[in-house]
C-alpha cells in the first residue's frame, strides 16, 4: 500500500509498528472531528474509539465532510465510521453518548487509551475530560476553532499546563441597568429586545401574578405594593394584547414601550446628568399600516420603514400566538421573531442617539452566530494529528527530551501577537501552580465493592479516610464535585448517619476531601480529590473500600492574595464563542463617588458614597444580569 | 460550575468561620436533597449601631454563579426593601457588585457583608433604585426616617 510506504519513510518501521500498537480515543465527531478521523485514519493508528452525543444536521455538510444530505439525523459517530470504511485500515469503535456519562464511560474506560484527542465544542466536556486526563496520566490534545481563528494545545499531565490552567473567557453579561435604562450600544439594545421585550411578550408563562393577594411583597407599605403591582401590571397589559389578537391595539403597544417609558425614564433627571437623553418617538410616527413587506434584510432601514415592520410583524406573531399555545421562542431562524427583535432594537437604538444594524448583522449578534470554517478546522485537526507523533515520540528527527519540548499553535489573530504571521507556536510551559484542576489538589481513584453503597455511611467514609490519611475527622469536608454539594464540614453533620446510595455518592461520582486544619503557619494537608469507582475488590482484601497509596503533601494553604490575584491565571487566546461582542466601559460619570475596597479589607468601607450603576425606577427587573446565551 | 469557584467558596466558608464581623452570620442553604448548596447563602446584615437602621438585622441572599470569582455574586434583599439603592425586586446595586465597575475576583464575603451594612446608613441619592425611599430622601427626609424605623422594627434582632 502506497499509504503504508509513507508514513513508513516519516516515522520508520519499527515506529509505524508501534503506532498500529496504539489505541486513541477521539471526541467529537463535527468539524475538527471529521477531519482528525480522516487525519487519523491516513496515520494507520491502530484504534480509534470515536464518542459523539449528536445527530446531523443540515448545517453541518459544508463542512463535515463525511456526511451527506441522506445521513441528517442520523448519529454522527457511526455514521462517520460507515462513511470512512472505504480507506480505512484501522480498528474503528464508535459510540453515541455524552463523554460525561459516568456509565457509559466510567473512568477505567477511559484508562484504555494511550491518547485523547479533543474535538469538542464547548467549556463543560472540555473540562471534564481534561479533568480525566489528569485522574489517568494520559496526553491529552486539546483543540478548538472559532471562524479563522484556532488553537491545538497538547496536555501532558503534572508536566505541562493544563486546560484550566489558564482563565477562560465566559459569555459577557450586562448590568440590568444598563440594559433597561441606559444602553449606549446597538448589543445593549438588541439584548433588550431580544431577552426582556419578546421573552416578556411571546414567550412569558401565562397569568404568572393571578395569585397576587397571598404574595410575599416584603413589605408591608401599601405604597409600595401598589408600585410593584403597577409595574407588573404594565407588562401584563401588554401580554394581553398580544394574546387577545387584536391588531389594531399595536400601536398602545408602541406608544408603551418607546413613548412612556422613555418619558418615564427622562423624569429620573440625575440620569441625565451625565449622558445624552433619549428622544420619545413622536405619536405621528407612529402607523397602523400593518402591512407585511420584503425588505433587504442587509441594508439599513430608514426608522419609519422599521416602525411600519415592527407593527406588520408584531401582527404576524399575534397571530401566529394563537396557532401556537401562546409561546413563541426566540429563533434566529425563524424570520419573523428576528425581525421583531431587529426591528424593535433599532427603534430603542434612535431613541438613545445609537447606530442601528441591519437585520443580517442583529442576527449574527442576537445568534451568536460564529462561522465555522473548514480550512481552519483542517489546519488545527492536522498539528493535533502532526503533533500527537510528537507526543507519542514516534517522530524521531522532532525527538523531545521533555514535555515542555512541545509545542502549542494558536493563530496570530486570535492572540493579537502579529499581524503578519497567521500561527505562533510557543513551547509548553509547565503546570500553573495555582491551578485549580492541576495543582491545588491531589488525586486518585477510590474503589468501592458494588454492593456497598447501600450500607456504608458518610460516617464510615469519613473515618476511613482519616484513619488512611491522618485527617482530623472533626475538620474534614467533604464535598461532591460532581453534584457540587456540600456534603460534611465542622459545622455540617446531618447527612453523616445517611448511606453512600441515600446522598447519591456513586460509582462515577467525584468527591473533594479537605481536611481544613492549618498550623501557624498557614500549613495544611492538600486537598484530595477521589473519582469513585466500584470494581471487584482482590478478595485477599479485607476492606470493602480500597484507597489510593498517596503520600499527602503538607503545603501553604490558599490564601486570598495569591490565590484569588487575577493575574495569576493569565488569559491565552483560547476561542469561545462570546468573543465577538465587545463592551463599553459607559462609566465616565466624574460627580460620583465610587466605593472602592482596599486590597486588605473592611475598613475601606468606610468610605462613605457609594456608586451604584444607576436605574429605572419604574422597570420592573426579575434578573440581574442578563446574558446572551 | 468550574473548579475554581467550587474550591474558593469553600474557602469563602473557611473564612467566614475563622473571621467575620460580630453580629453578621452567613451560611450555605440546604438543597432539597438534604446537603448543602454552596452556590446559595443566606446572610443577615445588622444595622449600624448608632444610625436609624441599628433595630434590624436585614436578611440577604447571596448567589454565587457558575463564573465566580471571575464574575461577581448576585446579592439580595427581600423584594420591597425601603432603601433609595435597592431595586423594588430587591437587588442591590452596589459598584463592588458590578462586574464591570469595582468587582474584583479577590473581594470576599466578609467585604461585600461590610459594603451593604455601609450602604444602608449612608444612601447614594446619585443612583436611584426606587422611588419611594429616594424621594423621600430627598424630599422629606422625616418620612423617610419614620419608614426606615418601621421597616428596622420588622426585621428586629
Amino acid at each position: 500500500m502506497s499509504r503504508d510506504s509513507n508514513i513508513t519513510k516519516i516515522i520508520g518501521e519499527e515506529n509505524l509498528k508501534k503506532l498500529r500498537a496504539t489505541k486513541c480515543l477521539l471526541i467529537g465527531a463535527g468539524g475538527i472531528g471529521s477531519e482528525l478521523l480522516k487525519d487519523l485514519i491516513l496515520m494507520e493508528f491502530g484504534e480509534i474509539h470515536l464518542v459523539d452525543l449528536d445527530t446531523i444536521d443540515l448545517s453541518n455538510l459544508n463542512r463535515q465532510f463525511l456526511f451527506r444530505q441522506r445521513d441528517i439525523k442520523q448519529p454522527k459517530s457511526t455514521t462517520a465510521v460507515k462513511a470512512v470504511q472505504g480507506f480505512n485500515n484501522s480498528k474503528l469503535v464508535p459510540y453515541e453518548g455524552n463523554i460525561m456519562d459516568t456509565s457509559q464511560f466510567p473512568l477505567h474506560w477511559f484508562g484504555e487509551f494511550d491518547i485523547i484527542f479533543n474535538a469538542l465544542d464547548n467549556l463543560a466536556a472540555r473540562r471534564y475530560v481534561n479533568k480525566m486526563s489528569q485522574f489517568l496520566s494520559i496526553p491529552l490534545l486539546e483543540s478548538g476553532t472559532s471562524g479563522f481563528d484556532g488553537y491545538m494545545q497538547p496536555i501532558i499531565p503534572n508536566e505541562t499546563e493544563c486546560f484550566d490552567c489558564t482563565k477562560k473567557e465566559t459569555p459577557k453579561t450586562f448590568p440590568v441597568c444598563t440594559i433597561r435604562s441606559t444602553p449606549s450600544q446597538p448589543i445593549h439594545c438588541i439584548v433588550w429586545a431580544k431577552n426582556f421585550l419578546f421573552a416578556q411578550l411571546f414567550a412569558a408563562d401565562v397569568a404568572v401574578n393571578n395569585d397576587s393577594e397571598n404574595k410575599d411583597w416584603g413589605t408591608t407599605d401599601e405604597d409600595e405594593i401598589k408600585r410593584i403591582k403597577q409595574e407588573t401590571n404594565e407588562l401584563q397589559e401588554l401580554q394581553d394584547i398580544i394574546l387577545s389578537g387584536d391588531t389594531t391595539l399595536i400601536p398602545n403597544i408602541i406608544e408603551k414601550i418607546f413613548i412612556h417609558d422613555i418619558e418615564k425614564l427622562l423624569r429620573i433627571e440625575n440620569l441625565w446628568k451625565t449622558r445624552t437623553r433619549p428622544t420619545p418617538l413622536n405619536s405621528s410616527q407612529i402607523t397602523t399600516d400593518l402591512i407585511d413587506r420584503n425588505l433587504d434584510l442587509s441594508a439599513l432601514w430608514p426608522i419609519q420603514d422599521q416602525i411600519q415592520k415592527f407593527s406588520s410583524i408584531t401582527s404576524k406573531l399575534m397571530k401566529r400566538m394563537k396557532e401556537e399555545d401562546n409561546h413563541i421562542e426566540f429563533d434566529k431562524d425563524d424570520e419573523d421573531t428576528l425581525e421583531f427583535v431587529s426591528t424593535a432594537a433599532n427603534i430603542r437604538s434612535q431613541i438613545f442617539n445609537i447606530p442601528l444594524k441591519s437585520v443580517f448583522d442583529i442576527k449574527q449578534i442576537a445568534g451568536n452566530i460564529i462561522p465555522a470554517i473548514a480550512t481552519t478546522n483542517a489546519i488545527i485537526a492536522g498539528l493535533s494529528s502532526l503533533v500527537s507523533l510528537r507526543v507519542l515520540s514516534l517522530l524521531d528527527f522532532a525527538k523531545i527530551t521533555k514535555p515542555t519540548d512541545l509545542n502549542m499553535v494558536f493563530t496570530a489573530k486570535a492572540s493579537n501577537i502579529s499581524q503578519n504571521r497567521y500561527l505562533s507556536n510557543p513551547t509548553l510551559a509547565k503546570p500553573n501552580c495555582n491551578c485549580p484542576v492541576c495543582s491545588k489538589v491531589v488525586r486518585g481513584v477510590m474503589n468501592i465493592q458494588s454492593d456497598m453503597f447501600k450500607h456504608l455511611k458518610l460516617k464510615d467514609l469519613i473515618i476511613t479516610l482519616s484513619e488512611k490519611y491522618n485527617f482530623d475527622t472533626e475538620e474534614l469536608s467533604i464535598l461532591d464535585t460532581t453534584g457540587q454539594r456540600l456534603l460534611s464540614d465542622f459545622d455540617f453533620d446531618s447527612l453523616d448517619e445517611k448511606t453512600l446510595e441515600e446522598i447519591k455518592v456513586l460509582p462515577g461520582s467525584v468527591i473533594l476531601v479537605t481536611d481544613e486544619t492549618e498550623d501557624n503557619n498557614g500549613m495544611g494537608l492538600k486537598p484530595l480529590e477521589l473519582y469513585i469507582e466500584s470494581r471487584k475488590i482482590d478478595s485477599r482484601k479485607t476492606s470493602d473500600i480500597e484507597l489510593p497509596d498517596i503520600k499527602i503533601p503538607f503545603v501553604k494553604m490558599t490564601t486570598a492574595e495569591e490565590e484569588h490575584n487575577e493575574s495569576s491565571t493569565q488569559e491565552t487566546p483560547v476561542l469561545q464563542t462570546n468573543e465577538v461582542i465587545t463592551l463599553d466601559m459607559d462609566d465616565n460619570d466624574k460627580d460620583i463617588k465610587k466605593r472602592k475596597l482596599s486590597d486588605e479589607s473592611s475598613e475601606a468601607t468606610q468610605n462613605k458614597k457609594s456608586k451604584q450603576e444607576e436605574d429605572d425606577i419604574e422597570i420592573i427587573e426579575e434578573d440581574d444580569i442578563i446574558e446572551l446565551d | 460550575m468550574s473548579s475554581l469557584c467550587l474550591q474558593r467558596l469553600q474557602e469563602e466558608r473557611k473564612k467566614w468561620r475563622k473571621d467575620h464581623p460580630f453580629g453578621f452570620f452567613a451560611k450555605p442553604t440546604k438543597k432539597a436533597d438534604g446537603t448543602m448548596n454552596l452556590q446559595k447563602w443566606e446572610a443577615g446584615i445588622p444595622g449600624k449601631e448608632g444610625t436609624i437602621w441599628h433595630e434590624g438585622v436585614y436578611p440577604l441572599t447571596i448567589e454565587y454563579p457558575d463564573e465566580y470569582p471571575s464574575k461577581p455574586p448576585k446579592v439580595k434583599l427581600p423584594s420591597g426593601f425601603y432603601h433609595p439603592n435597592i431595586y423594588p425586586s430587591g437587588t442591590i446595586c452596589l459598584s463592588i457588585l458590578n462586574e464591570e465597575q469595582d468587582w474584583r475576583p479577590a473581594i470576599t464575603l466578609k467585604q461585600i457583608c461590610l459594603g451593604i451594612q455601609d450602604l444602608l446608613d449612608t444612601p447614594n441619592p446619585n443612583s436611584p433604585a426606587q422611588e419611594p425611599a429616594w424621594r423621600a430622601f430627598q424630599k422629606n427626609k422625616a418620612e423617610y426616617e419614620r419608614k426606615v424605623l418601621l421597616q428596622a422594627k420588622q426585621y428586629t434582632k
